[in-house]
């Protein structure tokens, strides 16, 4: 038996030699261009990145608006999770599981789906011009920094509410009661009882949203222009536009520490959230009284609004309404439109994508599943192997993309060129999506489950067919489908990894946007809608297979 | 049967088994009696095969287990929690072990068939598992391990999670269908009840050795030190010298103690107020409190010279502070070793 099983173990490498090929290797080949440009020590970079008002300024911008996303997020999130958390109302299930949605929209389809709802052609506007008879468009939102604010709130709204909603509803009704006995009234318990009740859930929920928004790379690209340069954008604008590695690197290299940081206190922050979500106690009132009903309906009107306002923008202006309902923006992807920089049909990026989602799937099913294995069963090894799983996760994608070009690019891995590239680098991204699915239901196999199957004359191999895989087969699924929208929705590694013939949807929709021309517009925002049908069929599988509390999201 | 012999057992520097001897004989039920964290079910996992890293060595009709894994054993396990298989039906729980043992489809339907009769579950062979009550689990679970005919069944605390009511109707059948199946079983409970309705032989464990293994009967009357004695739920525990009571009981005893040994009172042996046709011996005391159990009062009793006693009375009327002549009938006293 001892044979068998440390047979089994050598599957432990694959995940391991994957990481250290594609993740850690790049990440050094990063460093080392930072850190050592023509072969020796070199921090001019750096001093040139920490003298420069400009590059300080990015990094003040970076910061300052991941804050301001936060604040905002996080002050819209807590009343509406309270009511969540405390009110029973009809659709709030229905809320709730839609709430997920915006975690696997890609961000051009967003950028998009707001353009088309507050930008200068966008569907308010139109609106407010037709009615008050203007000749100009009286919202003038992009490239501000209040749109790539306001696509944050969008973005993380829902985590937000998720991790207060579920923390609260945790929490029992006994220590406001032992409260108002005592003589509080509802103001004294929200200050005494209910916001220090919420802290950690909205520390950690403020973590995660400003880890989320100082990555944020394709929203701020598309929305706001070089002019709001985040370091995500910078990183692109140096590496690609300008070729400077160096400063890329560095630029990268800060951005790893500020995202490693980030990690940390997140762990911090989740570990009480954690333990005090298993207890749940789960109290929930009706409504009563009509200042509730005022309250509950604003709050559920304001969700809905926030989160369907701009997908339907984007679905209303992709079939041309308002003027006839008709499905030429879609006729027009089969061809390339004049003047556009693409390579390809639009419509054969689709082939693309699919082809790509599939490989990376697949992989990240295969990389995944042993990889929880090796967690859950794995002793030391898996202890140690689990938090650097997670280091892919807190690693943005265009630090990933920028580490595949400059790694990947000469033996002994020389993919660069390769389409290979392109399903590797999304295979990296969604991998650990399948961990954080699959594990839990790995975990909650009791040791007895399997020791009974064992003494009933289940050989190594025979736990594994029937009794692991029949038992994580769910979020097996969950994982599959995180692992296919993620990888159909990817952009920060793919615009640097994927050229010409093999670009994916969201690089397409992109190119299209900064193609000048109207006709480049209207392709963006056909291949817009179906990213965004793709990612919602891929989010109401997941929905589907969700148990409640089953996995880690 | 299955012996096992100077097996011991350790869990970095806890030691769980020390030098373990054991035999259990074709036919028969063995007990494994003593509290958490005894050994005993470490015990249980080492004769399944479950623990490979021992000394000592386990034989099963004088074949040695050593280098046999645990899927190739042939035995049957049943586990506290059950650990029924959530994902497969009533029946394909109980099919499990004779499908790992390749066995035509139409003998394994005709045995699961079988089984479901035996332990009461007919028609409920398409039950998911989770839709089933705890006693109803108990016995899928049980079924499952006796299915593919093992040649010796061990049972890791099986009443464990039941309500009491249950547990009592339980046992009974369980002994019932081990016997039926011509078993012999290790049966593991901290619950010296249950141990007394099932077992043969009790095996009353303590630290990680050996400390009585005895017939039911002869392991109540007799325990053979205090541990156990404690452990079978005895409150009434003295020494000789304790006091001219204890030593009167001494002088009337067959064969005389030793002055400082411990000795037991069987509560059931204490009489109050008329003194029994039987030979005993008597001192007065005071009624410190009564409890009402049910089918019997438990009475707590204050001797002279600060000896206190508990025993069982029907009488109704007794309550606290009555003054009470006390018999403690010779039989009733159980010598240590």
């Amino acid at each position: 038996m001892a044979f068998t099983r440390s047979r089994w173990q050598l599957l432990y490498l694959v995940p391991v030699l994957f990481l250290a090929a594609f993740y850690v290797y790049p990440l050094l080949t990063i460093f080392d261009i930072s850190l050592r440009p023509e072969g020796a020590l070199d921090l001019s970079s750096f001093a040139r990145l920490f003298s420069s008002d400009f590059y300080i300024g990015t990094l003040l911008f970076t910061f300052w608006q991941a804050l301001l996303s936060t604040a905002l997020t996080v002050m819209l999130a807590l009343p509406c999770a309270y009511v969540i958390a405390r009110y029973r109302f009809t659709g709030k299930s229905v809320l709730l599981s839609l709430s997920i949605l915006p975690f696997v929209l890609p961000t051009v389809v967003v950028a998009m789906a707001f353009m088309s709802l507050l930008g200068k052609r966008g569907l308010v506007n139109d609106l407010l011009a037709t009615l008050f008879s203007l000749d100009y468009s009286p919202i003038q939102l992009e490239r501000t920094l209040a749109i790539i604010i306001i696509v944050h709130v969008f973005y993380n709204f829902a985590i937000a509410l998720r991790i207060m909603a579920g923390y609260w509803a945790s929490q029992g009704l006994a220590t406001e009661e032992a409260a108002r006995t005592l003589g509080a009234n509802e103001w004294a318990v929200w200050r005494d009882i209910r916001l220090p009740m919420i802290k950690p859930a909205l520390l950690s929920a403020a973590v995660l949203v400003f880890t989320f928004t100082f990555t944020s790379f394709g929203v701020v690209l598309i929305l706001g222009g070089i002019r709001f340069a985040t370091l995500e954008v910078q990183i692109y604008y140096q590496a690609v536009s300008i070729f400077n590695l160096p400063l890329a690197a560095a630029l990268s290299l800060v951005q790893i520490v500020v995202m490693f940081v980030m990690m940390v206190l997140y762990t911090r922050t989740q570990r009480h959230v954690q333990l005090s979500m298993r207890s749940s106690a789960g109290i929930v009132k009706p409504i009563k009284s009509r200042a509730e009903r005022l309250l509950v309906g604003a709050i559920v009107i304001f969700a809905s609004v926030l989160l369907f306002a701009p997908l339907l923008a984007l679905i209303a202006r992709s079939l041309h309404l308002g003027g006839a309902l008709d499905l030429s923006n879609f006729a027009a992807l089969t061809e390339k439109s004049r003047g556009s920089l693409l390579f390809i049909a639009p419509l054969e990026s689709v082939a693309n994508s699919l082809r790509f989602a599939l490989i990376a799937m697949l992989a990240a099913l295969l990389l995944g599943l042993i990889s929880s294995f090796m967690i859950a069963r794995g002793g030391r090894l898996g202890r140690v192997f689990d938090p650097l799983l997670m280091l892919p996760l807190a690693t943005s994608a265009v630090t990933l993309g920028f580490g595949f070009i400059v790694a990947l690019d000469e033996p002994p891995l020389n993919l660069r060129s390769t389409w290979l590239i392109i399903p590797i680098s999304h295979t990296l991204v969604a991998f650990p999506f399948v961990v954080r699915s699959v594990l839990p239901s790995l975990r909650a196999i009791p040791p007895s489950v399997r020791e009974s199957a064992q003494v009933l004359g289940a050989r190594e191999r025979d736990l594994l067919r029937t009794i692991d895989l029949p038992l994580i087969s769910r979020g097996l699924a969950v994982g599959a489908a995180f692992a296919f929208t993620v990888s159909m929705g990817e952009f920060g590694a793919s615009l640097f990894v994927a050229q010409r013939e093999s670009v994916t949807i969201p690089v397409v929709i992109y190119r299209l946007i900064g193609d000048p021309g109207l006709a480049s517009y209207r392709q963006a925002l056909a291949m817009s809608v179906i990213l965004l049908l793709v990612c919602a069929a891929g989010f109401l599988l997941i929905d589907r297979l969700r148990v409640a509390g089953a996995g880690e999201f | 049967m299955l012996t096992i012999s100077g097996v011991s057992c350790a869990f970095g520097d806890v030691t769980a088994l020390d030098n373990l001897n054991l035999r259990v004989e074709p036919d028969e039920i063995v007990c494994l009696l003593g509290p958490s964290g005894c050994g005993k079910t470490t015990l249980l996992r080492i004769v399944a095969g479950l623990i490979t890293d021992f000394r000592g060595s386990v034989y099963i009709a004088g074949e040695d287990l050593r280098a046999v894994p645990v899927h190739e054993r042939g035995f049957g396990l049943m586990f506290q929690d059950y650990a029924l298989f959530p994902h497969l039906t009533v029946s394909d729980n109980i099919a499990y072990g004779l499908r790992r043992r390749r066995l035509s489809k139409s003998a394994i339907a005709e045995r699961v068939g079988q089984m479901l009769l035996r332990v009461g579950l007919e028609g409920f062979g398409d039950r998911d598992v989770s839709t089933l009550s705890g006693g109803e689990q108990q016995r899928v679970a049980l079924a499952r391990s006796l299915a593919p005919n093992p040649r010796f069944l061990m049972l890791d605390e099986p009443l464990g999670s039941l309500d009491a009511l249950l547990r009592d109707q339980l046992a009974l059948e369980l002994r019932s269908i081990i016997k039926s199946a011509g078993l012999s079983a290790i049966y593991v409970t901290h619950d010296h009840r249950e141990a007394y309705a099932i077992a043969d032989r009790i095996a009353v464990m303590d630290d990680g050795a050996m400390a009585q293994l005895a017939e039911p009967m002869r392991l109540y009357h007799h325990p053979a030190n205090e541990t156990v004695a404690r452990f079978l739920g005895f409150s009434n525990i003295f020494r000789f010298d304790e006091n001219e009571f204890t030593a009167e009981l001494r002088g009337a005893s067959e064969r005389v103690p030793a002055a400082d040994d411990r000795f037991l009172i069987h509560p059931e042996g204490v009489h109050l107020g008329k003194c029994p046709d039987r030979p005993a011996i008597s001192t007065e005391g005071v009624v410190e409190s009564v409890v009402f159990r049910g089918d019997h009062r438990e009475i707590h009793l204050a001797l002279p010279e600060g000896m206190r006693l508990t025993c069982k009375s029907a009488d109704a009327n007794l309550a606290a502070g009555n003054r009470v002549s006390v018999h403690v009938a010779l039989d009733a006293i159980g010598h240590f070793g």
